[in-house]
């Protein structure tokens, strides 16, 4: 009995340290989606360089503000600052950079970026650099190398690439005195800046799209009749890709390059259209008598989404080319169009209606939820940038369209500068590098 | 009668021994009585009857003869008599004997009774003292068990309110260090990192230090950052329990991003 009793006790002296000695876990599952606090000090306090009327660490500013993953704190402008004072601040990570003109046009930039908790809240010399470059320019390219230091800091802050040193290319109407229209495409970077005409038309000009980070398609009436044309931005050589008899419209390059989507009307009514560009081999894609527009590819090249009214109203579809099947993706509301496929996520943006307001809506291709990110009434052509953060569309404003932005997950709204005109059918490009 | 199993055998070995010891007791006299008895033997030339001869000499000789005759009569009638005194006392003799030998017999017997009796009543108070001693053991073993559970359980109560209170204080330490911790609702819910946090007393962060990457280092620092700002961290006051907070791991993962004002 006493053996009993002492194996029982040993027993538990024995396994007793494993409720001790194994290490506490603790479980962080919820955080908080809110902005990341952010320094960005002056460059340059002794020889501001301007870039036009702005300097680098503003345009950076800028473009961290604008794209509602940083919550920018004034920087200490009298002192250089200190950790201590910048973490009072409530910084998690401050940006530190220098200019200085090496040559006649060459300035050299380099840039520091601070964690602010890398050791121990008490410890003076807890800040690490995360990110440190040096990069040489022309001062014309301070501009874009602004954007460039952007995507870097925004990229080792929150793990997605960034998408500032970006272009936008889109349509610019303007009323011309004598009561007629005046067409422009257009190019500006990522935040409305450096806006350049390629092609001026008395003519509509319509859907322009990204071929690549260099080249654009779009849609021209110029000869009154509508002609796809590639355009390479930087030498402006421009060539017919399709000039089918009736419509030739909505061109979409797929993610390899290869290939157009694009929507003829050979048959009567617009269909899609895949063009091997190589071989010059046309396939039909959809059929019957009902309106189908807007091709778009998914980032795989695998499938194409596009607008269809063969349901009643317009309505987005997917065609899928291994198994050629058709399926309709939305359901919400009475009138969906001009969808695109938001990379890094099972998401679809398209211009939603509901009732009698337009405006951007994104749905979870896997529970089919819709997510209403812009409602103004009147939001249209919606582009999503290529880190698939942020969205360009194109608001009307009365008789004029601005370019306006929203982020993915709906939470910053902003509207780039106005200029003259009407902007419309503004397409975000690749990534440029 | 209900008898255990364990003592079943003694005791059939013990009613078996009875047995045989009441057949060896009673064997014995079975036999004396069959054969071995003595019987009272008469001899019989001892009445033999004598007869006599009548003689010439009438009278005389009748005399004498009646007088031999009586004597003889006499003689027969004593001869007869102490034949049958002896005869009696013999069968007396014998009857004594008899009834000596069956009440020694019956003594005997009953002796043996007692003594088996006395055997019988030893067994079993040796049994039932053994019953008791058991009965006793078995108590006193339960009694320690008993005991021994009391003493688990009082320990499993202590570890189970220390769990409480060491829980309380993980979901307290979770839940600063959240509010602190800036991430995007975008995020990949699968990600996950691990860290192994130390305190000081009082619960300030010492060090985190990164024991397993989620591969995108965004995240294991926003991670990183938020356990810092959110130092000092509540702790146990009870130095015992701080002990499990001194050096813990904390595992990240964005399962429950939501849109709030962070604590900055």
């Amino acid at each position: 009995m006493r053996l009993l009793y002492s194996i029982c006790i040993f027993i538990f002296c024995l396994l007793s340290p494993l409720f001790v000695s194994a290490q506490l876990q603790v479980s962080l599952t919820q955080g908080v989606d809110a902005p990341w606090p952010i320094v960005v000090q002056p460059f340059s306090e002794k020889d501001p360089v301007s870039v036009g009327n702005t300097t680098v660490s503003k345009i950076i500013t800028n473009d961290l503000r604008n794209s509602g993953q940083f919550s920018l704190i004034k920087p200490d402008v009298k002192v250089a600052g200190s950790a201590a004072e910048w973490k009072r601040r409530g910084a998690n990570s401050v940006l530190l950079g220098e200019i200085s003109q090496i040559s006649r046009n060459k300035y050299q930039v380099s840039i520091k970026l601070l964690d602010l908790y890398h050791k121990s809240l008490n410890s003076e010399s807890g800040s690490n650099i995360i990110l440190q470059q040096r990069y040489t320019v022309s001062k014309s390219d301070l501009r874009h190398l602004s954007h460039i230091i952007s995507d870097e800091v925004y990229e080792k802050l929150t793990g997605v690439p960034g998408a500032f040193a970006t272009k936008l290319a889109y349509v610019l109407v303007n009323r011309t005195a004598n009561g007629s229209s005046r067409y422009q495409l257009m190019v500006a970077d990522s935040d409305g800046f450096n806006p350049q005409v390629l092609l001026t038309s008395a003519m509509p000009i319509m859907s322009p799209t990204w071929s690549d980070s260099k080249n654009l398609v779009y849609v021209s009436f110029e000869g009154h009749r509508s002609t796809i044309y590639w355009q390479n931005i930087a030498t402006g050589k421009r060539k017919i890709i399709s000039g089918a008899p009736g419509v030739n419209g909505a061109p979409a390059i797929s993610p390899d390059g290869k290939k157009l989507a694009l929507v003829l009307t050979k048959t009567g009514n617009p269909k899609i259209y895949v063009l091997d560009l190589a071989n010059r081999n046309l396939r039909r894609i959809t059929g019957g008598s009902s309106i189908d527009t807007e091709p778009s590819w998914s980032p795989d090249g695998k499938s194409l989404l596009f607008t269809s009214n063969r349901g009643g109203s317009p309505q987005i579809y997917s065609y899928t080319f291994k198994d050629e099947k058709i399926k309709r993706l939305t359901f919400d509301g009475n009138y969906n169009a001009r969808a695109s496929y938001l990379p890094h996520s099972n998401s679809i943006v398209m211009m939603h209606r509901d009732g009698k307001l337009f405006g951007i809506a994104k749905q979870n291709l896997l529970s089919g939820k819709v997510n209403i990110l812009t409602r103004s009434g009147s939001d249209e052509s919606p582009s999503v940038s290529p880190n698939g953060s942020m969205i360009v569309y194109a608001k009307q404003n009365g008789q004029s369209g601005i370019l306006s932005m929203v982020s993915a997950d709906g939470r910053v709204k902003l509207s780039l500068p106005a200029q003259a005109g009407s902007v419309q059918e503004p397409a975000w490009s690749p990534t440029l590098r | 009668m209900f008898i255990s199993g364990e003592y079943k055998k003694a005791f059939y070995l013990a009613v078996l021994l009875h047995i045989l010891l009441i057949a060896l007791l009673i064997l014995p006299s079975l036999q004396a009585s069959k054969g071995g008895q003595p019987v009272a033997h008469i001899s019989p030339k001892a009445i033999k009857i004598v007869k006599t001869k009548t003689v010439s000499s009438k009278d005389v000789l009748a005399e004498v003869k009646a007088i031999k005759d009586r004597d003889l009569a006499i003689k027969v009638a004593k001869e007869r008599a102490i034949a049958l005194a002896n005869k009696k006392r013999a069968e007396a003799k014998a009857k004594a004997i008899a009834l000596k030998k069956a009440a020694i017999k019956s003594e005997r017997l009953k002796e043996l009774a007692k003594q088996l009796k006395d055997i019988q009543l030893k067994q079993q108070q040796d049994r039932k003292k053994q019953q008791e001693l058991l009965a006793k053991k078995l108590q006193k073993q339960k009694q320690e068990q008993v005991e021994l559970q009391e003493r688990q359980e009082q320990n499993i109560q202590q570890k189970a309110q220390n769990q409480l209170v060491v829980d309380q204080y993980k979901s307290k330490i979770a839940g600063t260090i959240g509010q602190y911790w800036l991430v995007s609702r975008d995020m990949d819910p699968s990600l996950q990192c691990k860290f192994v946090i130390r305190l000081a007393p009082g619960g300030v962060v010492l060090d985190v230090t990164l024991q397993q990457g989620s591969g995108n280092d965004a995240f294991d620092r926003s991670a990183k950052t938020a356990v810092y700002k959110a130092s000092p961290l509540p702790v146990p006051q009870d130095s015992a329990l701080f002990d499990q907070f001194r050096e813990f791991s904390l595992i990240v993962s964005p399962k429950n991003v939501v849109l709030r004002s962070a604590a900055i």
